[in-house]
């Protein structure tokens, strides 16, 4: 209690003396003053500023997304139409109208061996930075004698680039990722005989996969070439050879 | 300081700062100087506590005179150990002997508030925080051991030190008791 009454004692001469013009004598607060008002006026600036640069960001942002619309739009007109031909088929048109932002394009042939060839391409919309259009022909279930051909196209911005077919045989359908035999498009050029051979004689092949990259160029190269490019995934000579036989050729084109 | 005062600090408004500013600068910096025996370090403690003050004001509820001084005070001494901190980390000697000392205040107690505060300034730093954190500002010894992250063993201890390296200066210059 007496140690208690000791320390409030201590206290307030204490807290009476800093309250005193003792202090006052010694220090001046009025320099301390304008140096804490030019900190709070500062701090006023520093607590504005973020304020202006959500504004900036904002403002930037909507710029930005403009920008990309705009020119999303312009890209997009570059294919308006994605034609997919077939040697045996008529020549099947898809506008750009029938798909919105993805268009999803299937045709389905039948094929002399029974069995028939599904393409999807999807057409996804051209941006500046990465112009693609891709087309994926999906495995899809077929009748006996099984011959599927998967094909994809995937067109971007390299100029005149044919690309690579890969054509995946496979020994059985069910499983045909372990007994891959993916060769390039120049090796199957090259070795299409053996292809065909394997192709049509060899009783075990239950599918072929054909999956085909292919790149085109952007619009201002397309219209030097008159916006026609074609891929064409067996030679001509072989086409010549197997009339009969299913022949795939894509044609992909953009305005006319 | 009314009411209205602090509600335009709130609104920051310059003149309401500088109304509180002058009603409370002259004790913050005595606050502070206790603590840092600085001038100028005491002075920058001023402004950092009193922006502190501005910044914080709007979430302050205004009771009374006391409880605001009590609020900037607070800050004060915060201010004054983050710098502390900072500079030395107070200069504590971790030590379990709290009573090993006499702590007997009464001499100190009897000298005039200039003689006193000025006593409680010369004392060593680590003496002087933690006497003027228990006996000025009235905090436990727990509260002091967690801003100081020391035991409160230490605390006690650095408190009977410091009491008794008070009464040693008393003696040795002979001050003259009574207020």
């Amino acid at each position: 209690m007496e140690r208690e009454s000791l320390n409030n004692q201590i206290r307030d001469k204490v807290l009476k003396f800093e309250n005193s013009d003792k202090l006052a004598e010694k220090w001046s607060s009025d320099s301390a003053w304008m140096r804490l008002e030019k900190h709070v006026q500062k701090d006023d600036d520093i607590a504005s500023w973020p304020r202006y640069l959500v504004a900036i960001i904002v403002i930037v942002f909507i710029a930005i997304i403009g920008i990309f619309f705009h020119s999303f739009s312009e890209n997009s007109m570059e294919v308006d139409k994605v034609y997919i031909t077939q040697q045996n088929n008529p020549l099947d048109s898809y506008s750009k109208e029938d798909c919105s932002d993805q268009m999803l394009l299937n045709t389905c042939t039948e094929t002399e061996e029974g069995g028939y060839i599904e393409q999807t391409a999807i057409v996804v919309p051209e941006t500046p930075s990465k112009r693609s259009i891709s087309a994926t022909n999906k495995k899809r279930a077929i009748d006996q004698p099984t011959k599927e051909v998967i094909n994809e196209i995937a067109v971007d911005e390299k100029p005149s680039h044919v690309g690579t077919v890969n054509i995946n045989i496979a020994e059985n359908k069910q499983d045909s990722s372990a007994n891959n035999d993916i060769i390039s498009l120049e090796t199957a050029l090259a070795t299409n005989e053996t292809i065909e051979k394997t192709e049509l004689d060899n009783p075990q092949v239950k599918s072929i996969l054909v999956e085909i990259k292919a790149y085109t160029v952007p619009k201002t190269t397309l219209d030097e070439k008159k916006r026609s490019l074609k891929f064409k995934i067996f030679r001509r000579e072989h086409r010549r050879k197997n009339k009969a036989r299913n022949h795939t050729s894509f044609t992909t084109l953009s305005n006319n | 300081m009314s009411r209205e005062v602090i509600r335009l600090c709130k609104k920051e408004d310059p003149k309401a700062q500088q109304t509180l500013y002058e009603s409370f600068s002259q004790r913050i910096f005595g606050l502070c100087f206790r603590y840092v025996k600085n001038e100028f370090e005491a002075e920058d403690l001023v402004i950092s506590t009193f922006l502190k003050v501005f910044q914080h004001i709007k979430k302050f509820d205004y009771q009374s005179e006391k409880g605001l001084e009590n609020w900037i005070r607070r800050i004060a001494v915060n201010e004054s150990l983050m710098l502390l901190r900072k500079r030395n980390n107070f200069n504590l000697v971790p030590s379990d002997n709290a009573e090993d000392v006499n702590s007997d205040l009464s001499p100190v107690a009897d000298l005039n508030s200039e003689d006193l505060y000025k006593l409680i300034a010369s004392l060593p730093e680590g003496y002087r925080t933690v006497f003027n954190l228990y006996i000025i500002e009235g905090y436990s010894h727990k509260e002091i051991a967690v801003q100081l992250e020391i035991s409160e063993s230490t605390s006690k201890s650095q408190l009977s030190k410091a009491k008794a390296a008070l009464r040693r200066m008393i003696d040795k210059n002979n001050l003259a008791y009574g207020t």
